[in-house]
């Protein structure tokens, strides 16, 4: 066999590949082409951050220039999504689930930005896709629930919730769902029972405001005033949804790693939310009000000292900014550092001599050294500063009372109580002044406000009571 | 024309009254009001003048407790207003209509609750003069307007609300004329911080049936100073008839509030005009007023039309001058920082930077 012979087959061979290869790079080059007629040009004006900037750039390039990468156009899609830039997001993973070459974790990204547009038709048929692949993730289930409840869709909507509720036991949101489903029948007694749960799950987290109307439709109205008194309102906690929260670990932009990081505090995760708060203070590290509300995440995880640390951060940035003072003199004060305290008080107060609640601590160290005429001073100018919260006309009228002037004290209690109509402490002492004076038909009227007012202490109304019996010869 | 407003830190109502074309007296209506944040004027005795009929919250910011109220001003001429008390103790007030719905000829109430963790929809039947009975539509917090139209096209009025919290809803409620509602969800997003912020009910494509124009803009969240959301804006639902809606986005615009359907090129279609209350203030750039000017194609286009003052909450559009076309009156909300750029109520004139 010659050597002629031997070539001819290695260069059929060659020549073959070579066409291949010219074809596949004429097919992706087509493909790269069509992409970069698709995608939209990045919203070069609004992105502020060099890093997030080149990041973009080298994505949007790779994904619409020479060779493809649907690895880029997914990195882009994720970066937009992380970013705020929804629309781009939105796009970039629509042209990924068209090509069939979409991971279900950016389905699952996709879903969670038509349905917050409520374009739920589309959500659906994107969350059904992601979990005929990841069916064990739970927060999809729940949101094709919700998905399916907000088009009134109910049967399907129930079967998604119980199927949640078959992958995570203790899934309240799912629960959540479900009650739902049920006050929309009317059926308000399984509503009952399906919320007790939840809220038990969740340590009254979730359910727990929806529990006390079902309460008061069942006409179980003392288990619903027990509920509204025990309970802090506003105790709700959004779904945690990991696929949608790790996008954040790409995310330039420092008020929405702040807000992540304020959702995890709330739900207690404080790891998580030291991590974003950090990463923010590393993207912007003259924000005193990072600082200050790292501060924060730090005092709820107890971390006192780290705390400390970041509230002084953030009055260093800042000198005028009175929180950050408050919240150092309260550490300071509740730990019975008394004179650290005064002295962080008094550089509070020289730095924002107009904080209402740096004056009302001031009134409260005048109390405290019994210059009452002074403490009222500086009450008074809380106030005039803030006319339209109760705090300081509290203040007054309790400086008024160890001063004897009851009438200044009286006057101070209504205008607490007109700014503020169910702040207990105002309504509990006019209706107590109302039956000490014998002033029947205020004492009443007050009666019939206190009694709705579900914070106030039954015991405090049975005295209260009493005292109307003693006073009127009947109960009011 | 005139304007009435309301002040919520101060609990005042007030009429802003064009005395002259152009000049504009602030005469104090009402005092004491309980920190109101909604009037609707309206011939409420049907005596040939107008009442009003405010929502009363009674504390503006977060609070469980049942403390809402609506008081009506009852006019009675020689600009004197009869304050009458028409529901009391109950979740905050936030928005309250009035209309004739079950036919008999008195007019009566359509009310929003937002309460916090429980709120309300009612409709209140008037039984006789300035007397009501209470029937409760849904018991869900976070009630933010209520509209009543013809929404279903059976010549009857119905009622749509928007619901924010974590529910961040629109209901129908239908009404079969007699006062009779069944209740069903138009539209929903998922997103449990969408931050539904306002809604009114317009003929936005002027095809004779009403549509809902709403926006989400609610900027208070869990960080120290509330902010902008990226799915915050303005969109409508597109009344199809036959009691079916479709959702359309009209555009981006950060902490979002008070969309109002009005045709500022006079060109004859309805534009909208949209404030924004939680916008980025740090960036000078950031818009507080924004035109989304209506195409030929149905898409609309966004046009900056201030940047300053910033905070604006309240936003309503009408012919208040002599000069042509249509103006808009704003107001502001400056309940956190930065306080600069301050205004309360503005008048927005056209082709100029007066106001």
């Amino acid at each position: 066999m010659s050597a002629t012979r031997l070539k001819r087959p290695v260069l059929i061979a060659l020549g073959v590949l070579a066409v291949l290869a010219s074809a596949s790079y004429l097919v992706f080059n087509g493909r790269a082409n069509e992409l970069a007629t698709e995608l939209e040009t990045p919203p070069w004006n609004d992105i502020r951050n060099d890093t997030l900037r080149e990041r973009i750039q080298n994505r949007y390039l790779r994904a619409t220039r020479g060779f493809p990468s649907i690895h880029a156009l997914s990195e882009l899609a994720q970066l937009y999504h992380a970013n705020g830039y929804l629309a781009q997001a939105k796009q970039s993973y629509e042209i990924l689930l068209e090509r069939s070459e979409i991971a279900p974790k950016d389905l699952h990204r996709l879903a969670r930005i038509l349905s917050t547009y409520g374009m739920q038709d589309q959500a659906i048929q994107a969350y059904r896709q992601v979990l005929a692949d990841s069916p064990q993730y739970t927060p999809a289930r729940i949101h094709l629930g919700n998905a399916l409840l907000k088009s009134r869709r109910n049967s399907e909507a129930e079967v998604e919730f119980r199927a949640a509720i078959e992958t995570d036991s203790r899934s309240a949101h799912a629960l959540l769902g479900l009650a739902r489903l049920r006050i929309d029948r009317d059926q308000w007694k399984e509503a009952r029972k399906i919320l007790e749960a939840a809220t038990q799950i969740s340590n009254y987290r979730i359910g727990a405001d929806l529990l006390a109307t079902v309460y008061e439709t069942l006409g179980e109205n003392e288990e619903a005033t027990r509920l509204r008194r025990d309970r802090d309102f506003g105790a709700y906690r959004d779904l945690h949804d990991p696929w949608v929260e790790e996008l954040l670990g790409d995310c330039y932009d420092t008020f929405r790693l702040a807000t992540a990081a304020g959702m995890a505090s709330f739900r207690e995760d404080f790891d998580k939310a030291n991590e974003l708060i950090g990463r923010a203070i590393e993207l912007d590290p003259a924000d005193p009000m990072l600082h200050f509300q790292s501060g924060g995440i730090s005092q709820s995880a107890g971390e006192i000292a780290s705390a400390l640390d970041h509230y002084r951060k953030s009055v260093q940035l800042k000198p005028d900014f009175s929180d950050g003072w408050h919240y150092m003199y309260q550490i300071h004060r509740d730990a019975g550092n008394a004179i650290e305290a005064n002295r962080i008080l008094d550089d509070g107060f020289r730095a924002c001599p107009d904080s209402p609640a740096l004056l009302l601590e001031m009134s409260e160290r005048m109390r405290q050294q019994s210059r009452i005429d002074q403490a009222i001073v500086f009450t008074q100018k809380a106030i005039d500063l803030r006319p339209h919260e109760a705090q300081a006309y509290l203040t007054l009228a309790r400086l008024h009372l160890m001063t004897n002037r009851v009438d200044a004290a009286i006057s101070a209690f209504e205008n607490a109580l007109r700014v503020e109509p169910g702040n207990s402490m105002a309504l509990s002492t006019l209706t107590l002044n109302a039956i000490n004076t014998r002033d029947q038909k205020a004492a009443d009227r007050y009666f019939e406000r206190l009694r709705k007012q579900p914070k106030m202490d039954p015991q405090s109304v049975d005295q209260l009571s009493a005292q109307y019996e003693t006073q009127f010869g009947n109960r009011p | 024309m005139d304007f009435v407003a309301c002040d919520s830190k101060l609990s005042q109502v007030f009429w802003v009254r064009q005395s002259a074309p152009g000049i504009f007296e602030e005469t104090l209506i009402a005092e004491d009001m309980r920190a109101p944040v909604h009037i609707d004027p309206i011939d409420f005795d049907q005596d040939g003048d107008l009442d009003l009929l405010v929502a009363c919250m009674s504390f503006i910011f977060p609070n469980n407790d049942p403390i809402g109220a609506i008081i009506a001003l009852e006019n009675q001429g020689n600009e004197r207003f009869r304050r009458r008390v028409l529901l009391d103790q109950v979740a905050r007030v936030s928005d309250v209509r009035a209309a004739d719905l079950n036919g008999d000829g008195l007019l009566d109430l359509a009310v929003g609750q937002f309460g916090y963790d429980q709120g309300e929809i009612r409709w209140m039947k008037q039984t006789a003069p300035w007397q009501f009975e209470s029937e409760i539509l849904l018991s869900l917090s976070g009630a933010i307007n209520v509209c009543i139209e013809d929404f279903n096209g059976d010549d009857t009025p119905d009622i749509a609300a928007i619901v924010s919290q974590q529910w961040e809803e629109i209901h129908l409620f239908e009404n079969d004329g007699k006062g009779k509602f069944s209740s069903r969800v138009l539209w929903g997003s998922t997103n449990e911080d969408y931050a539904s912020a306002s809604m009114i009910a317009c003929d936005l494509n002027q095809d004779n049936r009403p549509d809902l124009l709403f926006s989400n803009g609610d900027g208070f969240g869990p960080t120290p100073n509330p902010g902008p959301r990226p799915w915050h804006g303005v969109q409508w639902l597109e009344n199809l008839g036959e009691g079916q809606f479709a959702y359309r986005r009209i555009g981006y615009l950060p902490g979002a509030y008070s969309p109002r359907a009005v045709d500022l090129d006079g060109d004859g279609d309805l534009d909208v005009a949209a404030v924004s209350s939680f916008n980025d203030w740090s960036r000078p750039q950031s818009e507080s007023l924004v035109w989304f000017e209506r195409l030929d194609s149905g898409a609309f286009r966004r046009h900056t039309l201030a940047n300053t003052p910033i905070q604006l909450l309240a936003l309503d559009a009408g012919d208040f001058t002599p000069a042509e076309g249509m103006e808009i009156v704003s107001g502001g909300f400056h309940a956190y920082p930065p306080y600069e750029r301050l205004s309360r109520i503005l008048l927005w004139t056209r082709g100029t930077s007066d106001r």
